[in-house]
C-alpha cells in the first residue's frame, strides 16, 4: 500500500486568491477581538465604576486617577507602542514598517485602551480596534508568508475590519481606510478591504447583535429654512473642532516635554481631573454612546448639551495629551451630538416655530464633528448616511460637513493626525495634503501645433520644404493615427526616387505615435514621452484634431515651475 | 513566528489560521453570552429596584434606578414607560416628555404612552393636547384588560376637564362613558358624580337612583341623589334622600345644610302639589311676612338703593291683601303675593347677599321659578 500526498499539497494558490482568502480570515478574527474588546471595556466599567448609569463620586475619585496611574506604567514599561489612538501607528506600519505591527503592540493596545476606556477616560474604542484590526493582520500576513508588498497592503485591511466592527459600520470603515490611511482607490486594496470589513460587521452582529451604538430618529426634509440652521451648525461645528485640535495639538507636546517621571502620572492627573468633571456631568466619561442616543432623543436642554459639549473636549484633551491609549472617534462623535442637540434647542428658543427635531441636529452636529477634526469629509457624510439609513439626510449633512471642513481647515492647515505624527518625529504622508495637491496637467505644458505638421496627400518633398532645420516632422498618414519622419529617412526616401511620393503611402506600415489628451496628468505624459522628440496632443472627441505637441522639456519646465 | 512562505505551503497556512478561529470563536461566543446574561440581570435588577423606590413614593430614586436598568436594556419599552412616569412623579416633566414621546413615534397608537403624555400635557394645563392624548389612550392598543384602561383613561379626561372648568367638552365624554359601564356600584358613582360636576344633575340623579335600586341605603348614593335633586329644583326629593342620608350615617355639613333648605322649601313653598287652599294661604303669609322683614333689614343696610325702596313700597301695597284672612277670602291674591316675595328676596339678594334660613328656602324657590320660566 502506498502513501497517498494530500491533495491539499497540489493546490497551489496565487498572492492575490490568498489575498482574498486572508481578506475574510483576517475580517472574522478582527470581529472576533473587537467583540471580545467591547465587552472588556463594558465588563472593566462595571467592574470598575459600578452598574449604576451615575458612579458614586468616591469610586470616580478613586477609580479614575488610579487605573490611570496602572495605565501608565503599562504603556512607559511594557507596551511603549500602544500610546494615541492608533490611527498614526496603523499609518506608520504601512509606510514606514512594511506592514508590521507586533502582535505585543495588539496586547498592549487591547488591554490598556479597555482599563482607560472602561475606567471612564474621555476616549473612544474604534481607533483601537483599528490598531488591533491592523495588527492581527499583520499578524497573519507574516503567518501566511506574503510578500513584502502585500504585506503593507494587508494591515489596512485589518484596520478596515476592526473599525468596521467597533462602528457597526462597514462603509464609514472602507471609506476612512481608504481615505486616512491608505489614500488610493485601488482595485485589488478595495475588494479586501470591503471583504474584510463585512465579514468583521457581520461578525460583530452575529455575537453582539444588530442593535446600532444609538437609536436615530427618522429623518424628513421639511422646509427650505432648515438648511440655514445646518449651515449655522456647520459654522459651530468648524470652530468647535478648531478649539479641540488647537488644544490637543497644544497641550500635547507640552506634557511630552516635561520630564520622563511625569509620564507616569499624567494619565492619573488627567483622570482626576475628569473625576472632577464627571461629579456634576458624568456624561463626559468613557465613550459616551448611551449619552449620544440620550441627547438624540431630547433627554437634555441646550444649555446642558452645550455645556456637555465644552467639558467633553476639555476632558477628551486631557485624556489623549496626557499619552492614554485611546480613540477619538467616539469623543467627536459625542461631542457633535451634544453640539448638534445645542444649536437645535437654541434655535427653538429663538424661532418658537422652528419645528426640526433634535435628533437630525445631533445626527448631523456628528457628521460635522468629524469633518472638522479626524478632516475626512467623504468618510463623514456616508457615515451619517450609514447611520441613519435614510438617503434624505444628505443633503444637510454635505452643507454642515463641508462648512465644518473648510472652517477647520482654513484656521488650521494640517489635520490633526498630521500635526502629532509631526510631533513624534515621523513624517507619515498626508492624505489630505495628497488630494489637495495641485495636479500638473498636458495643456498646461504643451506647446502649440507647428506649422510643419503634415497630412497624408502631402508628399515627401513637401516634407523636406517645410522641415525647416527640424529633425523630425509630425505626420498623420491616415486620419487619427500620427507618427514621426525625421528629415534623415525624408531624404534617404527623395534620393530613392520617391519625392513625390504621398505621406499616407510612404508611411503606411510606420508604428503610431502614442496620443495625449489635454486633460491628462503629466506624469501620463512622462510615462509615454519615451524616446520621442515630442507627441501629439490630441483632442478627446476627434484623435484627427491636433490640439499641441508636448516634448520633454516642456514637461520638466511645468514640474519645475509648478515646485518653485 | 515562523513563515510558510512558498505558494505550496500557502494553503495549509490557510487551514491552520482557520483552526485558529474556531477556538477563538467559542471563546468570543461564551464571553459574550455570560455578558449579555449579567447585563440581562443587572437590567432586571435595577428595574425591580426602581419599582420599589416608586412604591415607596422616592420619584427621585426611581428614576435614577430606571436610567441605570436601560443602560443595560436600552430597548425595554416597560422601563422606559416606568421611567417617563417616575420622572413625572419628581415633576422633572419635560424629561418624562422626551421619553414618552419617543415611545410614541416607535407606537403611535400604545395605549399606556398616550396616557402618560395626557397627564404630562394635563399637568402642564395644556387642555388641547392633553384631550388629544387622552382620546388616543382611549383608542389605543392595550395589552390586558383594555376595555376598562380605557374607561379609566376617558374617566381621568372627564375629571381633568372639569377641574380645568371645561365643563363643555367633559359632557360628551361622560355621555360617551356612562352608555356603556359595566355593574360596578364605585364606577357609577364616580360618573354621577361627575355627571353632577359638569352641571348634568337631571342625569346625575337619574344615576344615582339608579344605584338606589342595587344598594338603596347606601349613603353615599343617597346623598348624592339628595344634592343632585336639589341642583335640579326637586326639593322635595332632595328632602327625602337627603334625611334618609343622614339617617345612613352621612355627616357631611354640606349635606345637613342642603337636608335643612330642602325641607324648609317643602314647607314653605305654597306651590307643593297635594295642599289645600288655607295651608297655601298659610304659607304664602308667611312667605310674605319673612320677605317684608327682609327688605327692611336690608334697607337698614343699604338705604341708598331705589329698588330696595321700590320694593318695600310694593310689600306695603300689598300688605293687606298677604294677611292670611285675607288670602282665604281671595285666593286669586296668592299668585300676586308670592310673586312680590320671590322679587322681594331675589331683589335683597343681589343687593345684600345670599339669605339663610327660610329666606335661602324662597330665594331658592324664586330662581328655581324664575328658570323654568
Amino acid at each position: 500500500m502506498t502513501l497517498r500526498r494530500p491533495r491539499l499539497r497540489r493546490i497551489v494558490l496565487t498572492e492575490p486568491q490568498l489575498f482574498l482568502i486572508l481578506a475574510l480570515l483576517i475580517g472574522v478574527s478582527s470581529g472576533l477581538s473587537v467583540v471580545c474588546f467591547r465587552v472588556a471595556i463594558e465588563s472593566t466599567r462595571l467592574w470598575l465604576l459600578g452598574s449604576a448609569a451615575r458612579p458614586s463620586p468616591g469610586r470616580l475619585l478613586v477609580v479614575l486617577p488610579a487605573v490611570g496611574l496602572v495605565v501608565a506604567v503599562l504603556v512607559q514599561r511594557v507596551f511603549p507602542a500602544v500610546r494615541g489612538s492608533g490611527v498614526n501607528q496603523t499609518k506608520a506600519a504601512v509606510y514606514i514598517y512594511n506592514g508590521y505591527i507586533s502582535f505585543r503592540t495588539v496586547v498592549g493596545k487591547f488591554t490598556t485602551s479597555a482599563l482607560a476606556i472602561g475606567s471612564g477616560q474621555s476616549l473612544g474604542p474604534e481607533d483601537p480596534s483599528l490598531q488591533v484590526g491592523a495588527g492581527i493582520a499583520s499578524a497573519i500576513g507574516r503567518r501566511a508568508g506574503l510578500s513584502r508588498g502585500t504585506l503593507r497592503l494587508i494591515a489596512p485591511l485589518g484596520a478596515a475590519a476592526g473599525l468596521a466592527a467597533a462602528f457597526n459600520s462597514p462603509i464609514t470603515a472602507v471609506l476612512f481606510v481608504i481615505e486616512e490611511v491608505i489614500g488610493t482607490w485601488s482595485a485589488v486594496a478595495l475588494g479586501a478591504i470591503v471583504l474584510a470589513a463585512v465579514s468583521s460587521a457581520v461578525v460583530q452582529q452575529w455575537f453582539l447583535g444588530d442593535q446600532p451604538l444609538f437609536r436615530v430618529p427618522e429623518y424628513h426634509f421639511t422646509h427650505a429654512s432648515h438648511l440655514g440652521v445646518y449651515a449655522v451648525l456647520g459654522v459651530v461645528g468648524g470652530c468647535a473642532s478648531l478649539v479641540f485640535v488647537k488644544l490637543a495639538l497644544f497641550a500635547r507636546p507640552r506634557l511630552r516635554a516635561l520630564p520622563t517621571w511625569t509620564w507616569y502620572v499624567q494619565p492619573a492627573i488627567a483622570g482626576l481631573l475628569i473625576a472632577l468633571i464627571a461629579l456634576r456631568y458624568p456624561q463626559v466619561t468613557g465613550a459616551g454612546y448611551d449619552y449620544i442616543d440620550q441627547a438624540m432623543h431630547d433627554r437634555y436642554v441646550w444649555q446642558t448639551l452645550a455645556a456637555i459639549a465644552a467639558l467633553k473636549i476639555i476632558a477628551t484633551v486631557l485624556s489623549f495629551s496626557s499619552g492614554t491609549p485611546g480613540g477619538l472617534f467616539a469623543p467627536t462623535l459625542f461631542i457633535g451630538a451634544m453640539l448638534g442637540g445645542a444649536v437645535c434647542g437654541a434655535t427653538r428658543m429663538l424661532f418658537p416655530g422652528f419645528d426640526a427635531p433634535t435628533g437630525t441636529f445631533a445626527l448631523i452636529g456628528m457628521g460635522a464633528l468629524f469633518a472638522g477634526i479626524l478632516r475626512a469629509p467623504i468618510t463623514s457624510v456616508f457615515m451619517i448616511i450609514e447611520v441613519s439609513g435614510n438617503y434624505s439626510i444628505a443633503l444637510p449633512v454635505m452643507i454642515a460637513n463641508t462648512i465644518a471642513y473648510l472652517v477647520s481647515r482654513h484656521y488650521q492647515r494640517d489635520a490633526i493626525f498630521d500635526v502629532l505624527s509631526h510631533q513624534d518625529g515621523v513624517r507619515l504622508p498626508s492624505m489630505e495634503q495628497q488630494r489637495e495637491a495641485a495636479v500638473h496637467r498636458v495643456e498646461d505644458a504643451m506647446r502649440d501645433v507647428p506649422a510643419d505638421v503634415l497630412t497624408s496627400t502631402d508628399t515627401v518633398g513637401d516634407a523636406l520644404a517645410r522641415s525647416d532645420g527640424a529633425h523630425a516632422i509630425l505626420v498623420s498618414p491616415r486620419p487619427g493615427t500620427w507618427t514621426l519622419l525625421s528629415v534623415q529617412d525624408a531624404e534617404r526616401l527623395a534620393a530613392d526616387g520617391n519625392a513625390a511620393l504621398a505621406m499616407g503611402t510612404a508611411l503606411a506600415l510606420a508604428t503610431p505615435l502614442p496620443t495625449l489628451y489635454p486633460d491628462q496628468t503629466l506624469d501620463v505624459a512622462l510615462r509615454s514621452i519615451g524616446d520621442y522628440p515630442f507627441l501629439p496632443v490630441v483632442h478627446r472627441a476627434s484623435a484627427s484634431r491636433l490640439v499641441g505637441v508636448i516634448g520633454l522639456d516642456e514637461i520638466l519646465t511645468a514640474y519645475r515651475a509648478g515646485r518653485a | 513566528m515562523t513563515t510558510l512562505t512558498t505558494a505550496r505551503g500557502r494553503p495549509f497556512a490557510l487551514v491552520w489560521l482557520s483552526l485558529i478561529l474556531v477556538p477563538l470563536a467559542v471563546v468570543t461566543a461564551t464571553v459574550t453570552r455570560l455578558h449579555k446574561r449579567h447585563l440581562s440581570t443587572l437590567a432586571a435588577d435595577w428595574s425591580a429596584r426602581g419599582d420599589r423606590a416608586y412604591r415607596a413614593g422616592l420619584a427621585g430614586d426611581a428614576v435614577d434606578d430606571f436610567r441605570s436598568a436601560l443602560v443595560y436594556a436600552r430597548d425595554d419599552r416597560a422601563v422606559r414607560l416606568k421611567l417617563a412616569r417616575a420622572l413625572v412623579a419628581a415633576g422633572r416633566r419635560a424629561e418624562a416628555r422626551g421619553y414618552l414621546l419617543t415611545l410614541w413615534e416607535d407606537e403611535p397608537g400604545n395605549g399606556p404612552v398616550n396616557l402618560e403624555l395626557g397627564r404630562v400635557a394635563a399637568r402642564d394645563g395644556n387642555v388641547a393636547e392633553a384631550t388629544r392624548y387622552y382620546h388616543a389612550a382611549i383608542e389605543g392598543a392595550w395589552d390586558s384588560q383594555a376595555e376598562q384602561r380605557r374607561r379609566e383613561s376617558r374617566l381621568e379626561l372627564v375629571d381633568y376637564l372639569v377641574s380645568a372648568g371645561d365643563t363643555a367638552r367633559a359632557r360628551p365624554e361622560l355621555i360617551a362613558l356612562s352608555a356603556d359601564i359595566p355593574e360596578d356600584v364605585a364606577l357609577r358613582k364616580t360618573i354621577a358624580s361627575l355627571l353632577a360636576r359638569v352641571g348634568q344633575t337631571a342625569s346625575a340623579q337619574a344615576a344615582y337612583e339608579q344605584i338606589l335600586t342595587a344598594a338603596p341605603n347606601d349613603p353615599e348614593a343617597l346623598s348624592g341623589a339628595g344634592e343632585a335633586a336639589f341642583r335640579s329644583g326637586e326639593y322635595a326629593a332632595a328632602a327625602r334622600y337627603l334625611t334618609r342620608a343622614i339617617a345612613r350615617g352621612e355627616s357631611s355639613p354640606d349635606v345637613r345644610r342642603d337636608a335643612a333648605t330642602a325641607q324648609l322649601v317643602v314647607d314653605i313653598d305654597p306651590a307643593q302639589r297635594r295642599l289645600g287652599s288655607a295651608a297655601r294661604a298659610t304659607r304664602a303669609s308667611r312667605a310674605f311676612e319673612a320677605a317684608s322683614a327682609r327688605v327692611t333689614a336690608c334697607l337698614a343696610l343699604h338705604p341708598e338703593s331705589d329698588d330696595l325702596h321700590t320694593l318695600s313700597s310694593r310689600v306695603a301695597g300689598i300688605a293687606a291683601r298677604a294677611q292670611q284672612r285675607s288670602l282665604n277670602a281671595h285666593p286669586d291674591d296668592l299668585e300676586t303675593v308670592m310673586e312680590t316675595v320671590f322679587d322681594v328676596e331675589m331683589g335683597t339678594a343681589r343687593t345684600c347677599g345670599e339669605p339663610a334660613g327660610i329666606d335661602r328656602a324662597l330665594y331658592l324657590i324664586a330662581r328655581s321659578r324664575a328658570a323654568h320660566q
